[in-house]
């Protein structure tokens, strides 16, 4: 007799936040999307791009509008290599190639790279479903 | 011989003439002590990312080099007494590096540029 009254609740439950399912899945599309762009690491497989701390412009992409490193999680960089690239940041903060912190100011001098901001993230954007089934 | 990678920075009223020959006086230390210059770059005066002793921009410099670590750490110990110098930094290489530093490639594909083509493709 219990296994019905489970399943009518779990119908309730489903029937209830439809909208909720549907906002997730909007969301979700687009967090796939930004995945989807590059699902392999760049610096490892077949002809792999070198990690150098005096080239800016390649660590630019894994470093955030803010000028904090970008998890692997997001930018799909292996383990081991993302200890190279940290690496690479670093020195090449420390000899003022890049900013440890860029403020808001100095923002509006170039454009803005064509990625949702990591630093501030918006509720909608990143939401954090894999607990939620 | 380990190869080193140095990059150091000088001070801004220094001039460019003067910081050629500060390169040559620590590649000669480097070459006394047994080492072998492998390159050498000038930089020029290039803008910090952040400020440094009130300081906006340094003459950059890279020398690559194949010398024991004793002439590394003399080099450094030089460095350090120099006021001139703003920072320094020797990085132990795998391997020589080929071709200039990503530094000194000029990329065409400017952003700005790359802007005014998304730009005009939304208008038309």
């Amino acid at each position: 007799m219990a296994r019905p009254e489970r399943n009518s609740d779990r119908n309730s439950e489903r029937s209830e936040r439809p909208n909720a399912e549907a906002e997730g899945a909007e969301a979700g599309g687009e967090k796939k999307s930004f995945f989807k762009r590059r699902k392999t690491c760049p610096f490892s497989g077949k002809d792999p791009q070198s990690i150098d701390w005096k080239d800016v412009r390649t660590l630019g992409r894994y470093v955030s509008e803010r000028g904090k490193m970008m998890p692997s999680r997001i930018t799909s960089v292996c383990q081991k290599k993302q200890r190279e690239l940290a690496q690479a940041i670093k020195r090449s903060r420390y000899m003022a190639l890049m900013p440890y912190v860029r403020t808001e100011m100095e923002n509006t001098r170039g454009p803005r790279p064509d990625r949702p901001s990591y630093d501030r993230p918006e509720r909608s954007e990143r939401p954090h479903r894999s607990n939620a089934v | 011989m380990p190869l080193y990678e140095t990059v150091f920075i000088v001070r801004q009223d220094i001039g460019a003439a003067q910081v050629e020959q500060m390169t040559k006086d620590y590649s000669k230390i480097l070459t006394s002590m047994g080492g072998k210059i492998l390159k050498t770059e000038q930089w020029g005066l290039r803008q910090f990312a952040y400020i440094i002793n009130k300081a906006k921009k340094g003459h950059y410099t890279l020398l690559e080099s194949d010398c024991p670590a004793a002439a590394i750490i003399e080099m450094e110990r030089l460095m350090r007494n120099n006021e001139d110098v703003v920072r320094y930094m020797s990085i132990k290489l795998d391997e020589p590096s080929k071709g200039p530093s990503a530094v000194l490639v000029k990329h065409d594909n400017d952003d700005r540029y790359e802007n005014n083509n998304n730009n005009n493709q939304e208008v038309a």
